[in-house]
C-alpha cells in the first residue's frame, strides 16, 4: 500500500459514524473513499463522487446538524490530468482549498471562493460551531475562518466544456502525418527524447529548436517539469513540437533506446 | 460530470445572505484581521493567529465550544480561543519537548466537560511519548501526567464518550523482535487527567496488520469506532470489549484491502 492509502479519518454527528479513507497515490491521483453507519457495525459505502474530493490525501472532517462537513487541499500532478492544464495552465498543479458537504446521503461542493485567494486557502482543520463553520486554513499564515454553514452556497457539478484544439495523446499512440496533437513533453532531463510514437524512439535533432538552458527563461508553460506543448507530425520521420510559436525541438526516429532520466 | 465546473444546486439551494457580490474591500473581500475587528461583510469573517504556516505546524478545532477554540503543534502547543474577531492566546505549560505532535482534540461530555488534546510528545533525547493536555475552557492548559498515559509510543486521535474520552494510537511494544515496533493501544479516562490503558483483545488483528497503531476514533455515547490504517473497531461498552468490523468494499476500488486483517 502506498503512502497515502488507507482510512484515515472518524467521526460521529447527527448522521451517524463516518469514516474517510483515501485510495490512490501521486501517479494516479488519490481519491476519497467515504463510509457512514448508523450503528457503527454496518457501513454503506457513501464515498464522493468521482472529482469532488479527489487529490485530497489528508481528508478533513466536521460533523454538522445534518451530515458532515468534508475538506482538504487537493494535490493534483500536473502528469495525472494534462487535460486540466491545457484548459487552464494557470491552475494547472496548483494546489487547491475544498470543503464538500455530505448531507442526505448527498454530496455537493461548498462555494468558498469568497473566503479567500484559492491558492492559499488551504484547510487545515473544520468544525461546526453553533450555527458556523469554523475553516483553519494555512497557506497566508494560520487563519480562523467562520461562515453560516447553512448560507454557503452547495454547488453542483455540470459537464464540462468540450476541450477544443488538438486531440491529446501519450506517449505509445499512433500518430498520422499531418495532424497536429497535444503531448506533455518532460523537460527533467532536457528535450532530446519525445516519447515513442508509430512504434519508434523519437530523438530531438541537434540544432534545433530551443537549448535547453533556455527552456526555464522563455515563459514557456512549463509546469513541474512538463511542457504543455504542441507537436505536429510533419513528414513520417519528422515531429515538430512547438510551444505558441516557440519551436521547442524536432524529432525524427531512431532505433536507439530511450535515454534514462532521473 | 466535473467539479472543476460547476452551478449552484437547483433544488435545496440556500443562498447566502452576503453573497459574492458584496465585497468589502480589497481583491478577494476579505480583510483578514489579526486581533482587529473583523469583516463580516462578504459572509466570512476571519482572524490571523500570528502564525506562519511552516510545514510542520499542526491545527484542530475544537467542536461544541463556543466561542471556538483552536490548537496548534508549533515546536511546542499553542491554543487560542477565537471570539468576536479576535484570537486570544491561551496559556500552556512549559514542557520538556523538541517538539509536540498534534493529535487529536475534544471536548467531553456534558456542558462542564474537560477540553481534552492529545498527541505525541518528541522529548529532547529523540524518544516520543504519548501526551495530553487538558483544560476546562480553552483559555488554561494543564499538562497530563498520568504515568499511564505517558508511555513510549503516539496518541493520533480523541474522541468523547458518554461517560469520557477515549485516546487512540500505538505503544511500543518490548515484545516484538523489531525494537520500536508499534501495536494497537486505546486509552479511556473519566476527566481528561486520569488514564487508563484499554484491552483491545485480538480485535486489532495479527501484529504485522496492526504495526500501524490506530489513527482515529470517534463515539456515539458508549458506542465507540476506533479505526487502523486497514480496519475498524467497533466497541459498545465504551472501550470494555472491541470486535472486528467489515467495511462493504468500496465501489469500483480495488485493492483496498489487500492488507489481511485480523
Amino acid at each position: 500500500m502506498g503512502d497515502t492509502e488507507g482510512l484515515k479519518v472518524a467521526a460521529h454527528g447527527a448522521g451517524g459514524f463516518l469514516l474517510l479513507g483515501v485510495t490512490g497515490g501521486e501517479v494516479e491521483g488519490s481519491r476519497v473513499l467515504a463510509w457512514t453507519s448508523r450503528d457503527g457495525d454496518a457501513w454503506a459505502a457513501a464515498s464522493p463522487p468521482e472529482g469532488l474530493l479527489d487529490g485530497v490525501s489528508f481528508p478533513i472532517v466536521a460533523a454538522t446538524a445534518h451530515g458532515f462537513v468534508v475538506g482538504g487541499v487537493t494535490s493534483i500532478e500536473a502528469s495525472v490530468d494534462p487535460a486540466q492544464c491545457y484548459a487552464d495552465i494557470q491552475a494547472c498543479g496548483q494546489n487547491r482549498g475544498v470543503v464538500a458537504a455530505l448531507e442526505d446521503n448527498r454530496w455537493s461542493l461548498l462555494d468558498t471562493s469568497d473566503a479567500g485567494q484559492a491558492a492559499s486557502w488551504r484547510p487545515d482543520a473544520l468544525a461546526v460551531s453553533g450555527e458556523n463553520l469554523v475553516v483553519v486554513t494555512r497557506g497566508d499564515g494560520v487563519t480562523v475562518w467562520r461562515h453560516d454553514l447553512a448560507a454557503l452556497r452547495r454547488l453542483e457539478p455540470v459537464a464540462p466544456p468540450v476541450p477544443a484544439g488538438p486531440p491529446l495523446v501519450e506517449s505509445g499512440a499512433h500518430l498520422e502525418v499531418g495532424r497536429t496533437y497535444r503531448y506533455p513533453l518532460y523537460i527533467h532531463c532536457g528535450t532530446e527524447y519525445l516519447g515513442e510514437f508509430n512504434g519508434r524512439h523519437w530523438f530531438a535533432v541537434p540544432g534545433e529548436g530551443i537549448d535547453n538552458g533556455e527552456l526555464q527563461d522563455a515563459g514557456l508553460p512549463i509546469v513541474q517539469n512538463s511542457l504543455f506543448g504542441e507537436m505536429t507530425v510533419v513528414a513520417d520521420d519528422r515531429i515538430d513540437y512547438r510551444a505558441g510559436d516557440i519551436l521547442i525541438a524536432v524529432y525524427q526516429p531512431k532505433p536507439d533506446e530511450p535515454p534514462a532520466c532521473e | 460530470m466535473s467539479w472543476t465546473a460547476w452551478r449552484f444546486a437547483a433544488a435545496g439551494l440556500v443562498l447566502a445572505a452576503c453573497g459574492s457580490g458584496e465585497r468589502a474591500s480589497g481583491g478577494n473581500g476579505n480583510e483578514t484581521v489579526a486581533g482587529g475587528e473583523p469583516d463580516q461583510s462578504a459572509g466570512w469573517s476571519s482572524v490571523m493567529l500570528g502564525l506562519d504556516d511552516e510545514a510542520d505546524v499542526a491545527v484542530d478545532v475544537i467542536k461544541d465550544i463556543d466561542p471556538p477554540v483552536v490548537v496548534a503543534a508549533f515546536q511546542s502547543f499553542t491554543a487560542w480561543t477565537v471570539e468576536d474577531g479576535r484570537a486570544e492566546r491561551a496559556e500552556v505549560p512549559n514542557v520538556p519537548w523538541q517538539f509536540f505532535e498534534l493529535g487529536g482534540a475534544v471536548r467531553g461530555p456534558g456542558p462542564e466537560g474537560a477540553v481534552v488534546v492529545v498527541g505525541t510528545a518528541h522529548p529532547e533525547d529523540e524518544t516520543w511519548r504519548t501526551a495530553a493536555m487538558v483544560s476546562t475552557n480553552g483559555e488554561r492548559w494543564e499538562l497530563v501526567t498520568d504515568d499511564d498515559l505517558d508511555m513510549p509510543g503516539v496518541l493520533r486521535d480523541v474522541a468523547a464518550t458518554a461517560d469520557g474520552f477515549i485516546a487512540v494510537g500505538a505503544r511500543i511494544d518490548g515484545t516484538m523482535p523489531a525494537p520500536d515496533a508499534l501495536v494497537p493501544a486505546a486509552w479511556w479516562s473519566a476527566n481528561g487527567r486520569q488514564w487508563e490503558q484499554l484491552d483491545l483483545g485480538g480485535a486489532s488483528g495479527a501484529p504485522d496488520h496492526a504495526s500501524d497503531g490506530l489513527v482515529a476514533v470517534a463515539a456515539d455515547g458508549e458506542r465507540v469506532v476506533a479505526v487502523g490504517e486497514t480496519g475498524v473497531l467497533l466497541s459498545l461498552d465504551e472501550g470494555e470489549t472491541w470486535e472486528a468490523v467489515d467495511l462493504f468494499e468500496a465501489d469500483g476500488v480495488d485493492g483496498w484491502w489487500e492488507t489481511p486483517r485480523g
